[in-house]
Parts: structure tokens; sequence; C-alpha cells
């Protein structure tokens, strides 16, 4: 069966607002009446549980075929801590908010059950549109205009043998409440009062059901009850006072008044996850003006950044709100392609305990003696902080990420990544870190950042490298092909890892010392076999023994 | 983590994917000793990387599972052939640039369009996973 349409009548509106005083505005057709009661109680104190019970068991267990294509409609859970009991003719109805796995800001809904006077259990699901509702801070409750969508769950027999359509009403008596000009739920604040401001509206609902023929007709008009496949049964008369769901009211407030009329669709486009986290977030402070306005930011920013917040992202954000606007700032002086994927980058490592750069532009997710060895080039060797600063240009084409990892086999330092689309990362081998020396971390840096260089420079030409612009890398690559870096940095970027390693290391060796170190992963290369035997072996026995008596702690 | 090895075959579909623009490679893996050092190991995201030598492979997708048999019909090489054939896609492209002076340098990813790795499990089926080969540089 396709799912159910409702006709809902063009009723009265018998919540509107207006200025009246108070009991002064009951509509006419209302009957004053202070002959229920309602009670807000949780799950605990239900008196009838095998009611509840007996509700809960058919709609998660549904036997007739007609359930099982509503397996959406009955995946829900209630809010067992906020119940309403209502006491009305001797009849008790249990009122739940419904509660779903996915946000849905544009709707709420109840659940309302009761025994008939046949002794029947009765379960109904009530739709209230956001739209229409406004909630009444003051009243911990909320007004309604318009009639909600019914949907009967236990009692459908009748739809079994409906051909085409058909017709179900209900007469719903619902307890209201006229305080200061306006009516609403009567919560309980009207309920304590006990001075005449509540009274009943009944309301006549109808609900189409279509088994998918052409049915003719549809819904239109009735609102009298009658007519149809079905007049009213009194049988299916029922007593409700609604919950408000005041998080997503709140939550819809808050798109409605605190974003722009250019972010609320920001809002709606985020994952549910995203939607989800913000209304946890702003709940826990009370949808204050400052989680507000944090939560603008962060709507805006995971925008900026085409959505791609996750779970941990927007989790960091909340604990460290200062980085949304941080961001945001950043990205408002730099709204190009690669200041998106930087900032990108940046969240996910702020997120996972790496630190930004957003001067120079560098993301440091290192740990451990490599942060320490990283820290100390930055602080001592300017020709470092230099090399790293290229990637922070006017128009840069990538930015840099240094990262550790630990699946790299022990015989490789580090590796030197140009996959990302806007960044190009250096990972260190986290595996053997401590049994390096720092020099030895130093020079892989040098060595792995001047890989980024040259990968930088081939990026700011989209690829096409002219002899005019790159003349050293169109040679190499000519040359060698697959292995030009290596080829090219062998033969001219030696002097750059010296001057890089004497500085942080303060010139404690002489100039050679640090070219043999420096001749370290360049050994496959022309300009090494260039060298003589002599120069070979001398060069391999330095590097060899610092490995083993080298300083090894970095502080 | 378990030691894996490889046998590494790599296919090329037609030869003159040697030069064509449009090239799909096949490259099948099994646990049998082979020349070259192979790992393979998951990311945080599920995704499967392969690495041959100083070569790093990575699967986006799940793998899809086909008979062992479907193998015979592909013409398969060993890295060196691989390594070779997409220099010799890179040297054509040089070839050309020089006229201008100025060459294309292909990365990794812009060699082959297409790369199939394929890994054979214990009960003789065969994971064929999609992959694009990584740029960047080993030390």
């Amino acid at each position: 069966m396709k799912p159910l349409k409702n006709l809902l009548s063009a009723m009265l509106l018998a919540l509107l607002f207006c200025g009246c005083e108070k009991e002064e505005g009951i509509p006419e057709k209302a009957t004053k009446e202070q002959e229920f009661t309602i009670e807000e109680i949780n799950f605990g104190q239900i008196s009838d549980k095998s009611l509840v019970s007996e509700v809960f068991q058919k709609v998660k267990n549904p036997t007739k075929g007609s359930f099982a294509d509503k397996v959406e409609l009955y995946n829900f859970t209630i809010d067992s801590s906020r119940i309403k009991r209502l006491e009305r003719n001797g009849r008790t109805t249990y009122i739940f908010l419904v509660k779903r796995d996915s946000l849905d800001l544009e709707r709420f809904e109840n659940l309302v059950v009761f025994k008939d006077s046949n002794n029947t259990t009765k379960a109904f699901l009530l739709e209230y549109l956001t739209d229409h509702a406004e909630l009444m801070d003051a009243h911990s409750t909320f007004s309604y205009e318009g009639n909600p969508k019914i949907t009967p769950l236990l009692d459908t027999e009748g739809l079994d043998m409906a051909a085409k359509q058909i017709r179900f009403c209900y007469s719903v008596t619902v307890t209201l409440c006229s305080w200061g000009g306006i009516h609403h739920i009567a919560g309980k604040t009207c309920n304590a009062a006990n001075d005449g401001r509540t009274y009943t509206v009944t309301q006549t609902n109808c609900v189409w059901f279509d088994d998918g023929g052409d049915g003719g007709g549809g819904p239109g008009g009735g609102g009298g009850g009658g007519g149809g496949g079905g007049g009213p049964d009194p049988g299916d008369d029922f007593d409700n006072s609604p919950i408000g769901d005041d998080l997503t009211l709140e939550l819809k407030n808050f798109v409605k008044y605190s974003l722009s009329l250019t972010e609320r669709p920001w809002f709606y486009a985020a994952s549910d996850t995203f939607r989800k986290q913000i209304a946890t977030f702003l709940d826990a402070h009370n949808f204050s003006d400052q989680a507000k306005t944090l939560a603008d930011e962060m709507v805006a920013l995971n925008h900026r950044l085409n959505y791609f917040m996750g779970h941990l992202e927007l989790s960091y954000l909340i604990e460290n709100p200062y980085w949304a606007e941080e961001i945001n700032d950043f990205l408002d002086e730099d709204n190009s392609q690669y200041a998106i994927g930087f900032a990108t980058e940046a969240i996910k490592a702020l997120a996972r305990g790496g630190s930004v750069d957003f001067v120079d532009k560098i993301i440091n997710n290192l740990t451990g003696k490599a942060k320490c060895v990283y820290d100390k080039l930055l602080s001592l060797s300017t020709s470092f902080k230099d090399a790293i600063q290229e990637f922070d240009g006017d128009f840069p084409v990538a930015h840099l990420i240094y990262s550790m990892d630990y699946s790299l086999p022990n015989n490789t330092t580090a590796v030197t990544n140009n996959s990302g689309e806007y960044t190009i990362e250096i990972r260190i081998n986290g595996n053997i870190e401590n049994q390096r020396t720092v020099l030895g971390l130093a020079r892989t840096f040098a060595h792995e950042t001047i890989h980024a260089e040259l990968y930088r420079k081939v990026r700011s030409v989209g690829g096409m490298v002219s002899i005019d612009d790159f003349p050293g890398i169109y040679d190499y690559y000519r040359r060698y092909v697959k292995d030009w870096q290596h080829q090219q940095m062998a033969a001219h970027y030696r002097s750059a890892i010296v001057d890089i390693l004497k500085e942080m290391d303060n010139n404690q060796h002489s100039d050679q010392f640090y070219d043999n170190i420096a001749w370290e992963g360049l050994h496959n290369t022309e300009a090494w076999n260039n060298l003589s035997n002599l120069e070979r072996t001398q060069i391999t026995n330095v590097i060899s023994n610092f490995k083993l008596t080298g300083n090894k702690n970095c502080n | 983590m378990k030691k894996i090895n490889f046998l590494l075959y790599i296919s090329i579909i037609y030869c003159s994917a040697l030069v064509a623009q449009n090239s799909e490679v096949n490259i099948d893996f099994n646990t049998l000793d082979t020349q070259f050092r192979t790992k393979k190991l998951l990311d945080n995201d599920g995704c499967a990387h392969f690495y041959i030598e100083n070569e790093h492979f990575k699967a986006n997708d799940s793998p899809e599972i086909i008979n062992l048999k479907d193998l015979n019909s592909i013409n398969l090489f060993d890295l060196d052939k691989f390594i070779d054939v997409s220099n010799s896609k890179r040297k054509n492209l040089i070839k050309k640039g020089e006229k201008d002076g100025v060459i294309k340098l292909l990365s990794n990813e812009e060699v082959f369009d297409t790369i199939y790795l394929y890994e054979k499990t214990a009960d003789s089926k065969v994971l064929k996973f999609r992959v694009i080969w990584i740029d960047e540089i080993i030390d």
C-alpha cells in the first residue's frame, strides 16, 4: 500500500493568536471545561503499563501486511522522561513525544494511546508541522494553528479491504488554555491555575487511505465528518493534550531567527550528524545568545568547507569554538580553493591533535622526537624557515603537512606524498624515530622538504614545465624521468641541506661532515656514482659512525 | 603485521596502451614468494594500501570477487615491466614537448587511467581492487 494520504479538513482555526484578555478569548465553539486533569509524568509513573506494552509490542512487531509497508512509520522511540497522562470522562490517555533517528525540523510527532469504550487499545500517531507551531516559553508548551495529521497504528483492519480509497474520521478533543490573549495547548501552568482559563475544543480530523488505485476525487473538503468511506465513529473519538518537541521548535527558531536568509539553506544542506550535533550543542547551552552565535559560525564554516565536517571535526570546534571564528576569518581574507583545501585539512588535523600555523600555512601532525626536531629547525634554521615559507606565496599551489607514519618499513625514513589536491604531505617514519640521531632526523626534514618544493614548482605550472621557467627540473626530468628529483637534489640541493643542518646544529662540525650527512638517501644517483670509490667509502663511513655515536636526544 | 609475500604481475590490455592516453593496467597479487618487497595494509578509513617496492597503490572502494581462472586471460607483467611501461609513456610526452621546450610531467595518477589489482584469497577466489598509483617519493 502506498503511503497514506491525509485529508486535513478546512477546520476552524482553533488556536488563533488574538489580543484578548484572559478568558475572553475562548472561541465560541469551545467548551469551557475543567473536567479533565493533565499530569506530566515519566515512564515509571505510568499506572497501566500493560496498555503501553501492548501498543509497543504491536507497533514493533506488526503482523499485518499493511504494517510491513510501514516499517519506516514505526521506526521510532519515545521520550520516556516526558509523558502526559490526560484524564477526561473516565478515560485515561497517554501522550508520548516520538523520537526518530533523523533530525526533522519540519515536524514532530506524538503517540496517543488509550483504551476505548469497548476496552480496545487504540494508538495514533499525530504529526505536527513546526511551521504552524510557536513555542510558549513561559508555559513550557506551544500554540498550534491547524490540525495535526493523524495515523492510526493499531486499528487499520478496514484498510486491507479498501479497493481504492477510504476515509477515516476521528473526533479529537484537545485541551487548550487561554492566557494573555494567546491560545495554546494547556500546559502545567494552566492546569495548575484551575481558574477557568482551560477549555476543550473537539475537532473532526479525517484521513484518506489510498491503496494505489486511481482513486478519483482524493482529499478535499470535509471537516464535519460523514460522507466518504466512513463517517466518524464515536468509538474513534479520543482526547489529546499534545507534547511539543521543545528541541525541534527551539532549533527551528534558531534557524529562523539566528541564521540569515542566505545561511538557512546551509543548515539544511548539512549532514544529519552535523545538524544533530549543533542541536545538542545549543541545547546543552540552553540556546544562549553566545551559543547561537557560535553555532552560526559553524554553520557558515561547514558550508564554506563543502559540508565535509564530520562528528570528530565538529566536536573539536564545539570544544574549541574560537577556531570556527578564526578559520572563518582566514577564509574571509583568502577564499581560494587552496585556502579552502588548507582549512579543510587544518580542521582535520586539529581534531586529531595536530597543530596549524595559519601564517605560514603549515599543518603539523608531528609528535615526539620528530616534533621536537621540527621545532628546533624552525627556531634555529632560517634556511629551513625560508624553505617552508615558499608554500605561503601570494598564489599558493599547495600547502605543507608534516605527519607521522607508523606503517612504513624500518628501512624507510620518510615519504613525500604529492597526491593531495591542495596539500603535499611529508610523513616521517614513527617506528624508527627513536633510533635516529637528531641531526639525521633534521636531514630527513630538509631532504623531504626539498622534494615538496620540487613538487610545488611543478604544480605551479600545472605540470607543464618550460625550459625557461624551471630549466633544472626540465633538464633532470628529461634525462632521468621517474627519479629526476633525487638526481637533481644530489647534484644541486645538497648545499641547501648542509645550510639547514649547520644552522640547526650551531656549526658543531665541519662543512665536509654536513655534506657527508646530506648524501644520505642520494646514493642511487649519477652524482653519487661520479664520486671516487674512496669518497663514497668515506661518506658511507661518516654516516654509519654518526648513526651509532650521534646525539639521539632532542630537548 | 603478518608478512604477506606477493607475486606481482601487471598486464596491459592492449599493446597500444604503451602510448595511448587511455589505458588500463592489471596487477595480480598472491601470497607466493616474490622478488619484490610488498606490503598490504588498511588505513583508518578502511581503504586498502598496497606497497610494491617503492610504489604505492591505494584502493578507494571495496573489491569485486572474480574467479581465479579469469586471471588466465590477462597478460601479466612484473613491477619492472610496469615501471618500463610508465616510463615509456612519460618519455613519449617528453619527446613531444622538447620540440616546444615545454614538457608535460605526468604524476603517477596521470600515467594510467585505470589500474586493477588482483589479490588471491585462500578459497581460490580473486579480489579485484580498482587502485590509484599514489604520487609519492619514498626516502
